[in-house]
């Protein structure tokens, strides 16, 4: 049986909060032989779930330079590392559990990216309108990687 | 005569915790002026939590802190059980060490690995170093990974557990979930110990310099219950602290200051293996001799040594409790408010981490105090700097001088953001 896996990757801190709010819906809806996690400091847990999963799934709020709320799909290889060369364990992101993954020769899983295009990471703070508006959407994307049909959706979200 | 003036900026430090700032003076060969300065704005948890209910403090504690939230749980806990007189299980008192040592292992695997390690292998991160050390760098996440574990089986999740509850934890563990962590933990352990071997083999600095230690002390090894005892006799009670021990504001630092009778001191895994290795298992200290035994030690160095050997511990400690488990017939105790102050404290990662309530008798907190162990080491740090740069040679290029005060302060492992991130370096020299 194919190992699958939908992770949340956020905090929780405005807008940054998507990932775990899109886990959040989905542990409404009945998905057998998924597993859903939520992920803070994505590369060391990430490095994990991609050695125990074959398909995954990650959803993620992220600064693209785009409309806010704007939804992005990709691979894992068109991610590209911003950052500063020196890292503590808040910066080490997705993008960078990537890179870390490639170093130590973990080979990765099937991978989808969901990224949303974020408006503000207050601390503390609720997730902006534009990003809250666009979680059905997300979920929905999800469902639809996952083959699951669920008419449901929309009314377990709102 | 001529006169030299450079000044450096970098924007921000990395491989730390949060930001801060270290400003140097060089004046004639002379270092005239060092400032250690943390620069974050005070985050107001103690105010938070004036007119909560008792009952909401561990969870609004978590959140002072992603790496060592349980820390802050169990020294909030410690003190509130200890004013209401809770009577705990030794159920819940070997959960609460378990969920401790899971929050030990994954702490200071991560800083070893993440922060520390670069720094002795010629690389400026992780992603790097993981190229030429791929085998050590998988280790050391493989351990960091088994320690969130150990605190998710307890806390729910690792990041900011919702676990523990005054009196005990919400839910026990399932015996299914139990059995797996204990496989993994039967694992790991080899592979810590090999971890240490691998770090007591690398090349540090021999750098002695005389400072006190504090560390709270327990016949099983302190992690989150003991007595204060200090390297020169000192020894306290919980509401003892505040006698010897002082805060106060520092111009150039956001989070205040701590001194032990005026005078600065170290928390932490150095200071803790300094007061505590007699009670380290025997496998450990079997180990500990074969590597030539460092503890007690002055030099800030082998704090690197003494953080994977914790690890060793943790690891140890959660095989042992674990192989042990039973399903309790409840996971926690009533309890009874009482109206007073309550005292707790515990061995966070990094350090002793001391906290007061005043309750009412609705139970509603009225005043909070939290001491955490990186305000007590900003004295410290500065000391060691002062010594430390004298001892490396101010006349060396800046780049070299900011490396090893780099080095320094990671020997610490400082989390800025518990005591109000990290290094905006200036260095004059005229």
């Amino acid at each position: 049986m194919i190992r699958r896996a939908i992770i949340g990757v956020g905090s929780a801190h405005g807008d940054d909060q998507l990932g775990w709010y899109v886990i959040d819906q989905l542990q409404k809806i009945n998905i057998p032989n998924i597993a859903l996690e939520k992920v803070n400091s994505p590369a060391s847990t990430l490095l994990q779930s991609f050695q125990r999963y074959d398909s995954v799934v990650i959803v993620d709020a992220c600064d693209m330079g785009r409309k806010v709320g704007e939804i992005i799909e990709g691979r894992a290889d068109q991610l590209e590392i911003s950052g500063s060369s020196g890292l503590s364990s808040h910066d080490l992101g997705v993008a960078e559990a990537f890179m870390l993954a490639q170093q130590l020769g973990i080979a990765l899983p099937e991978i989808k990216l969901l990224m949303v295009q974020l408006g503000q990471v207050c601390p503390m703070q609720q997730m902006s309108d534009e990003v809250l508006n666009i979680v059905p959407d997300v979920v929905e994307k999800v469902l639809h990687y996952l083959q699951v049909s669920q008419p449901e959706v929309h009314k377990c979200i709102n | 005569m001529t006169e030299r003036k450079i000044k450096i900026d970098v924007p921000s430090l990395a491989r730390v915790e949060g930001e801060g700032a270290l400003h140097l003076q060089i004046e004639k060969g002379k270092l005239e002026k060092l400032q250690f300065s943390i620069y974050e704005p005070p985050r107001f948890f103690e105010k938070f939590l004036e007119g909560r209910h008792y009952s909401e403090v561990p969870d609004v504690v978590a959140r002072i802190c992603g790496i060592c939230p349980v820390a802050y749980q169990v020294s909030a806990v410690n003190a509130l059980e200890s004013l209401f007189q809770a009577p705990l299980t030794p159920w819940i008192q070997q959960m609460r060490r378990l969920l401790y040592c899971g929050e030990w292992v994954q702490s200071h695997s991560l800083h070893i690995h993440l922060l520390a390690l670069p720094d002795y292998f010629g690389h400026s991160s992780v992603i790097s170093l993981a190229a030429d050390l791929p085998e050590q760098v998988r280790r050391g996440f493989a351990i960091q990974d088994v320690g969130n574990r150990m605190m998710s089986l307890l806390g729910g999740r690792s990041v900011h557990p919702v676990g523990i509850e005054v009196g005990g934890f919400h839910k026990a563990p399932a015996l299914s979930d139990v059995e797996a962590l204990l496989n993994d933990l039967q694992k790991l352990l080899p592979e810590a110990v090999a971890m240490t071997e691998w770090v007591a083999e690398i090349d540090v600095p021999n750098a002695p310099q005389p400072f006190r230690s504090v560390a709270l002390l327990n016949p099983n090894y302190a992690v989150e219950a003991g007595e204060l005892h200090t390297s020169c006799g000192t020894v306290l009670q919980v509401d003892q602290y505040e006698r010897c021990f002082t805060e106060f504001q520092s111009p150039h630092s956001t989070a205040l200051w701590s001194h032990f009778n005026g005078e600065d001191y170290l928390v932490g895994p150095l200071a803790r293996l300094n007061l505590n290795h007699s009670a380290l298992p025997e496998f450990l200290q079997t180990l500990l001799r074969k590597l030539g035994n460092p503890f007690p030690s002055h030099n800030m160095f082998h704090s690197m040594l003494a953080r994977a050997v914790e690890v060793c511990f943790a690891l140890h400690q959660g095989i042992e409790i674990l192989s042990n488990y039973q399903l309790p017939e409840c996971s926690s105790v009533p309890v009874e408010v009482r109206a007073g102050t309550g005292f707790g404290w515990s061995e966070a990662p990094r350090g002793l981490l001391w906290h007061s309530y005043d309750v009412d008798k609705k139970g509603l907190i009225q005043k909070a105090k939290i001491v955490p162990p990186t305000s007590q080491n900003q004295a410290r740090i500065e000391q060691d700097l002062m010594q430390s740069l004298h001892a490396f040679g101010l006349d060396q290029p800046d780049d070299l001088l900011r490396l090893h005060s780099e080095k320094v302060i990671r020997n610490y492992d400082p989390c800025i953001s518990c005591a109000t991130h990290f290094l905006r370096l200036t260095t004059e020299r005229r």
